[in-house]
């Protein structure tokens, strides 16, 4: 986020023409962007993949996507730390609610409508109060 | 010398509308060069031709001497072509300062930024340039109409460019406001070349060095305002008898 390329993206993200007509290259920022987070994407398989020890197909399901929409929801748009708190956030809303009831998806539900309703920037806008 | 922008022949046919038929024009640094022409004449998008946005049907453009014809947006920006959009098109959830420096020509994106970079000097150059930089820490989207048209041109201004294509800066404007913008108009031709696209007969008079008159398409005149206002063709066509 404090770099030119963090700050194009962000650019990219307000208003593509805006940035076209500025004279950046969007394809290829995008394309850097897409190809930074596929990257660590794969890492992450590399990761899971070392830690079962086997392959679930399961872990293409589009559950896994939306699990990540979800933790960066929570966690804040637009800020480095949102996701990483998100993805805190969610494991540890799953737990308790499968500590305290058998609907735990319900509580997630719940939780995450709470938090967009009321958090239009995650978890990690409620540090930074303006 | 070359021209900074010089259009030959450039034609625009969207089906079976002819938008812009067959029309040149150079641009030099130092000049403001204004078109004008009723709602339709394609103004607007010969703008767009030139900056890249659409794509020619006929014509070449040259920047600085050099073919950019079929370039697209982006590159043609590079080449230090700067423009401000008619209806205010800005990220209105960044600062004013952030706009601008968005717009600063870079090389190094993995570079920090720092608060002292070079590039935040330049956007803020371009902001006291146009007026805003009292509220360069300000978010965009909570800025007065009129600032936000400031806002428009000192973005372009913050891309270091060598040609301004200017469509309706004034748009929205009440007459005092316009006023003030002439002045800051004339200043900006000091040091670049431009093209004003612009409704405000007044201003236009009062800051055109050269002036372009458009009607269905094509160039019904070209001159210094003064032949231009002289012209009965003109006059017939579009300014009526009221200029």
């Amino acid at each position: 986020m404090h770099t030119l390329f963090g700050r194009a993206l962000l650019g990219i993200r307000a208003n593509e023409d805006r940035m076209r007509a500025m004279g950046h290259n969007v394809p290829r920022l995008k394309l850097a962007a897409f190809t930074v987070a596929g990257g660590l994407a794969g890492i992450a398989g590399h990761m899971a993949a070392l830690n079962d020890a086997f392959v679930n197909p399961d872990l293409l399901g589009w559950h896994r996507s939306a699990e990540a929409l979800l933790v960066v929801l929570l966690g804040g748009v637009g800020a480095l730390h949102g996701p990483i708190l998100g993805a805190f956030a969610y494991t540890l809303i799953g737990e308790v609610g499968r500590s305290i009831t058998e609907r735990q998806r319900l509580v997630e539900g719940l939780v995450i409508l709470a938090v967009v309703l009321l958090l239009r920037r995650g978890l990690a806008g409620l540090r930074l109060p303006r | 010398m070359t021209p900074a922008l010089q259009a030959m022949g450039l034609s625009r046919r969207f089906g079976g509308l002819l938008a812009v038929a067959d029309v040149s024009l150079e641009l030099a640094v130092g000049e403001l060069h204004a078109v004008i022409g009723p709602n339709g004449a394609g103004k607007s998008t010969l703008v767009n031709l030139l900056a890249g946005e659409l794509a020619l049907t006929a014509g070449r453009i040259r920047i600085a001497g050099r073919d950019v014809t079929g370039w697209s947006n982006w590159q043609i920006a590079r080449c230090g072509v700067g423009r401000s959009f008619q209806r205010t098109n800005l990220m209105p959830e960044m600062t004013v300062l952030e706009n601008a420096r968005l717009a600063v020509p870079a090389r190094r994106l993995w570079r920090r930024l720092r608060p002292h970079d070079a590039s935040v000097a330049a956007a803020r150059a371009a902001l006291e340039r146009v007026g805003l930089a009292d509220v360069a820490g300000h978010v965009a989207g909570t800025l007065s109409h009129g600032q936000l048209r400031q806002l428009e041109i000192g973005v372009a201004l913050a891309m270091q460019p060598a040609v301004l294509l200017l469509d309706e800066p004034l748009a929205g404007m009440g007459p005092e406001e316009s006023a003030a913008f002439a002045g800051l108009l004339r200043q900006l031709a000091r040091d670049h070349a431009v093209l004003l696209v612009e409704h405000d007969m007044d201003v236009v008079f009062a800051v055109a060095d050269r002036m372009t008159v458009l009607l269905d398409g094509r160039v019904l005149a070209h001159g210094a305002p003064d032949a231009i206002r002289a012209s009965a063709a003109v006059r017939d066509a579009y300014l009526g008898h009221g200029v």
